[in-house]
């Protein structure tokens, strides 16, 4: 399977078209690898493509399945993040980091497919879980558990109630808090990612932080009296 | 209300990778001594470390290369479109906004009357309700066509419910300036006031319906 793949990925960026000159980077990104990368894809290098999407795959995936909780539609869309940006390397112009790009493209494609998912759930009579504003949300993938049965089930609520938790976020903390949480960027990546101030930044993560505190606390205190 | 001192409130909700060491000795000396603060500050770290239980890493499937450049080359082989979808898409923007102006001039200066979301909308349980349309399911929806979340979350912020029409098919970007124009009163303006942008539907705009759902 892995090696038919890989395959295929060679087979694709084999059939090369012309290449032309690569343009300067501003000096300021001179070192930057992707930005690099991007500028020999919009010169019409696919290896450099490739390479950027080798080096971003793992991040625009798990980007995509913690906001939407479902694994086929995070390789789905994932697809779609990079064919979005190809589609405009001819347009690019290197004036911020890569990863900014990168993060507001996924983001876009990320709040959309939400939105119209609340869309479609709104017309629908299966109601089996409620987002914030009272939207309905994508059904999430549940992990299978290791360990004795207790801790299984134990292990499955906590991780259920904290998938709700966090779904049950306003949208903007809900992206801040995942990005700083679960995708390690710093509160200025963050601001630049979203196009905001840092303090706003800080702002929503901690009101995320005091709603998700509340959100799990009667089911920690719960554990706590059980224990 | 808060159980927690309110001087300690930016300390107590860090995780302790995020404090330097002044910080945490201040926070650890703090919470010695005030009990709401140590439970507090323990619910935090329990929940922030639950976190964790949130989605394991995935590993990136490998048929996503493939799948990617699959499509590109199928692109590749289409003849080129008359008008890059960009452009096409800030067109119909740059139309959307201009039929709102003429709406909103027509609403505003011939009719006499603005739009009026807050004050001629019906009362649900004591709250207000603000109609956000989003558009059908049979239409053509382009690719950024959803309901601003932001839009979402300050109605709900400034106590209003939020009804989903999705009967309406029309939505329109706008801009500072075209906001303050529409808003006639501090309410409206409170309504229409957004960080990020507000997308407004042109058909509540034009019929002036608020409330409950059609």
């Amino acid at each position: 399977m892995l090696a038919t793949a890989q395959s295929k990925i060679c087979g694709s960026v084999g059939s090369k078209k012309a290449v032309k000159k690569v343009e300067p980077l501003p000096p300021e990104y001179a070192d930057d690898i992707d930005l690099q990368l991007m500028a020999r894809v919009k010169a019409g290098d696919d290896e450099a493509f490739n390479q950027l999407m080798l080096r971003h795959e793992k991040t625009v995936v798990n980007l995509v399945y913690r906001f939407t909780g479902n694994r086929e539609i995070a390789g789905d869309l994932a697809q779609e993040v990079f064919l979005r940006i190809y589609r405009a390397s001819g347009r690019f112009e290197a004036k911020a980091k890569f990863f900014t790009y990168l993060y507001k493209v996924t983001l876009n494609l990320c709040r959309n497919y939400r939105a119209k998912a609340q869309r479609r759930q709104t017309t629908s009579l299966s109601a089996p879980r409620s987002g914030y504003g009272g939207e309905e949300l994508p059904t999430r993938d549940i992990e299978d558990p290791v360990g004795s049965a207790e801790e299984q089930v134990s292990r499955l609520e906590l991780s259920e109630m904290v998938r709700e938790a966090v779904d049950t976020l306003p949208e903007q903390q809900r992206e801040a808090v995942i990005l700083q949480r679960f995708q390690g960027l710093a509160y200025e990546e963050i601001a630049e990612a979203l196009n905001l101030s840092v303090p706003a930044v800080k702002s929503r993560i901690h009101r995320a932080k005091l709603n998700l505190k509340e959100k799990l606390t009667p089911y920690l205190e719960r554990g706590e009296s059980v224990a | 209300m808060s159980d927690w001192c309110s001087s300690f409130e930016d300390l107590l909700f860090e995780p302790e990778e995020e404090l330097s060491d002044d910080e945490c000795s201040k926070l650890a000396k703090h919470i010695e001594k005030c009990e709401n603060c140590r439970q507090e500050r323990e619910l935090f770290l329990e929940s922030w470390t639950a976190l964790d239980e949130f989605e394991p890493e995935l590993e990136p499937c490998p048929l996503i290369r493939a799948k990617v450049w699959e499509k590109i080359r199928e692109e590749e082989q289409l003849p080129p479109p008359l008008i890059e979808e960009e452009t096409a898409e800030s067109f119909n923007r740059v139309l959307q906004t201009l039929s709102l102006a003429g709406l909103a001039l027509i609403l505003g200066f011939g009719l006499g009357r603005g739009i009026r979301p807050a004050t001629d909308a019906p009362q649900a349980n004591g709250q207000t309700t603000v109609a956000v349309s989003a558009p059908s399911e049979g239409s053509a929806a382009r690719q950024d066509d959803f309901i601003d979340p932001a839009m979402i979350e300050l109605a709900s912020q400034e106590g209003y419910s939020v009804e989903i029409f999705p009967e309406s098919t029309s939505f329109t970007p706008l801009d500072q300036e075209m906001r303050t124009a529409l808003a006639t009163s501090d309410e409206e303006r409170v309504w229409l006031q957004q960080e990020q942008g507000a997308v407004v539907p042109v058909q509540y705009i034009s019929q002036g319906q608020v409330g409950a759902a059609p």
